[in-house]
């Protein structure tokens, strides 16, 4: 390891050091692949393949063949342009859902840790509060009582997703805050929100954005598993999940109709764990080895 | 009433802990003029950092309690008694204040010269343009090479040195009339040493501010410091001028340090310690507070609590000074 020069010429910054890290991490790439060429496909989908929304009965059932690459449902439909539309669902609730997590848990447990005291207490013990109630017992009381949408997906995914983040954010905040230079923005008279938002915040951001990263696979899980359970997405949209649930009496005849969304929710999911994994290697050093 | 820049009166700063109240600064008072140069050194734990913290009341309260009947005044105002957004104010264009370890005291994840930028938006303001101008300015004037080339460095690409420079130039940034500087030199080498003297007592005497400067180390303050406060036990047992403290230091915990110091005139060998050990801050003391350590110590020491009694350059609170000068 060499010692940094104090005259180095080349501005690099750390995120510029972290991007050469993560761009040499072959499980990241590999994942980042993985995603780049699922995300291209579903955002595309209604131009190269766009799911015909007519049932033909004719044609149901089919396997794997040339004309159905994947084969077909129950309802006629083309196994890949359905998976496709399903994607463009079960990607949006992972990312939206994720967002509202990191967002508020970034929000609550920097505001814990910064102010300490009764504040912290206070949202700590309500951390504690969602963290002990089941996550699926939440999202199917919430599913129940109210009408299965994706937004109420997404909502409900994001309110029971926080506190992991929160918890992090806090710990993290908690040991910044303690550090010379946030001393130093004190004594030149920040405000306390733009010390928090400005001076610790961003030193602690980059775990969060790992933690994101693994949540979306969760997210993506989640509502799997709800969707399965008739509790999640509704015709007529769908989702992976929900094709899963459609085909599951057809298991053995017409495997395909279960198979593929099962091996595209692995599949999609370990990418992003491999990206994951990637970025706290190549943000976080001490973690590495 | 003095015309003082700084007045601390009989500060007196706790902190309440799980194992009981930790006296920190025990009733320190001292002025410092503006344009003056005060050198306040003492031992680790000493309560000299507290002290400095307390000025503009950066510790966090809980657990730190600044008691009643402390006083903080600057330019005539009552600090401990002002407002938070009072304050903001005062910290960073009234009072700034730089520390002792320049490799965590600037963001990390900020360009360095956004750091100073920051600091001049906060207090004087200005357009994008003349705000620019402004940190290559005082990144220059603090002795950074190539400050415009430097703007956008990040801190680890700079050396402790340029970054305890770079801490000076955002202190400076709000224009203050006082400029607290924390042990500014004690986590560099010693030839940087010298040069961070040397632009602190440079910047201070073109900019007419008054310097505190903060130092375990005697040598760094005698090459500064018009005048020297001596810490002990979270009060100050002795002041006076330079260089007339160190001929004829008027305590004798005083001469324990100057004693202590390595001598280039005198051969090898171990250093004359003072015997003993700082007493536990926890403790409530009876008497003279140094009594244990002092080679002088006489029964009344151990009883009765010193006053500050005039020496020839200042005071010292002992009553082997009593009735002298």
């Amino acid at each position: 390891m060499s010692e940094a020069s104090p005259a180095r010429s080349s501005p690099a910054s750390p995120w510029a050091i972290a991007r050469r890290r993560f761009l040499g991490h072959w499980q990241a790439m590999l994942g980042l692949a993985v995603l780049i060429v699922l995300g291209l496909l579903s955002l595309l989908s209604p131009l190269i393949a766009p799911l015909d929304p007519s049932v033909d009965l004719a044609n149901r059932l089919q396997a794997p063949s040339a004309a159905n690459w994947l084969g077909t449902d129950d309802a006629g439909y083309d196994m890949f342009r359905l998976l496709l539309a399903g994607s463009r669902v079960s990607l949006l609730i992972g990312f939206l859902s994720v967002g509202i997590a990191i967002t508020l848990g970034t929000v609550v447990g920097a505001v814990a840790g910064y102010a300490g005291g009764r504040a912290d207490a206070l949202l700590m013990r309500i951390v504690d509060l969602f963290l002990s109630v089941p996550r699926l017992v939440l999202l199917i009381t919430a599913v129940a009582l109210l009408r299965p949408s994706i937004a109420l997906i997404v909502i409900v995914l994001g309110l029971t997703g926080w506190m992991g983040v929160a918890r992090l954010v806090r710990g993290q905040v908690l040991a910044v805050r303690e550090r010379e230079h946030v001393l130093a923005a004190r004594a030149l008279g920040y405000r306390p929100l733009r010390i928090l938002f400005r001076h610790i915040l961003p030193n602690v951001l980059t775990p969060v954005i790992v933690a994101a990263t693994l949540g979306i696979g969760n997210a993506i899980l989640a509502e799997a598993a709800l969707s399965y359970l008739g509790l999640g997405v509704q015709p007529p949209d769908t989702s992976w999940g929900l094709i899963i649930f459609s085909g599951q009496d057809r298991m053995l005849d017409a495997w395909w109709i279960t198979a593929f969304p099962g091996i595209l929710i692995a599949l999609t999911v370990m990418a992003f764990n491999l990206v994951g994994d990637g970025l706290r290697d190549a943000l976080d050093p001490r973690h590495a080895q | 009433m003095s015309d003082a820049l700084l007045a601390v009166t009989n500060l007196r700063t706790v902190f309440r802990t799980d194992r009981g109240v930790v006296e920190a600064v025990r009733g320190v008072s001292f002025e410092l003029a503006a344009g003056e140069t005060l050198g306040l050194v003492g031992e680790s734990g000493c309560g000299k950092s507290v002290t400095a913290m307390s000025l503009t009341r950066l510790l966090r309260e809980p657990p730190a309690t600044i008691l009643p009947g402390s006083s903080v005044r600057f330019r005539g105002e009552e600090l401990l008694d002002a407002s938070p957004a009072r304050l903001r104010r005062i910290r960073g264009a009234g009072i700034g204040m730089i520390f002792q370890e320049p490799m965590t005291s600037l963001n990390p994840v900020l360009r360095i010269g956004d750091q100073v930028a920051e600091a001049i938006r906060e207090h004087a303001g200005g357009d994008r343009g003349a705000v620019r101008a402004r940190v290559i300015e005082l990144l220059g004037r603090v002795g950074l090479p190539e400050p415009a080339e430097r703007y956008s460095a990040y801190p680890h690409q700079l050396s402790g040195g340029m970054r305890q420079r770079v801490m000076i130039a955002i202190a400076l940034a709000g224009g203050p009339d006082l400029l607290v500087a924390d042990e500014p030199t004690t986590a560099l080498d010693v030839t940087i040493q010298a040069q961070i003297l040397d632009l602190l007592a440079d910047l201070q005497r073109e900019l007419g501010m008054a310097l505190l400067l903060i130092s375990h180390d005697l040598a760094v303050v005698s090459q500064v410091a018009d005048r020297v406060a001596v810490m002990y036990a979270g009060r100050i047992v002795e002041q006076g001028r330079v260089p007339g403290l160190f001929r004829a230091p008027g305590h004798p915990y005083t001469r324990g340090l100057l004693r202590a110091l390595p001598r280039l005139d005198t051969p090898p060998g171990p250093l004359p310690a003072i015997p003993g050990r700082v007493p536990d801050p926890r403790e409530r003391l009876a008497g003279c507070p140094f009594a244990p350590r002092c080679p002088e110590v006489m029964s009344r020491c151990e009883t009765d609590d010193p006053p500050a009694f005039p020496t020839g350059t200042g005071t010292a609170r002992c009553w082997l000074r009593e009735g002298e000068a």
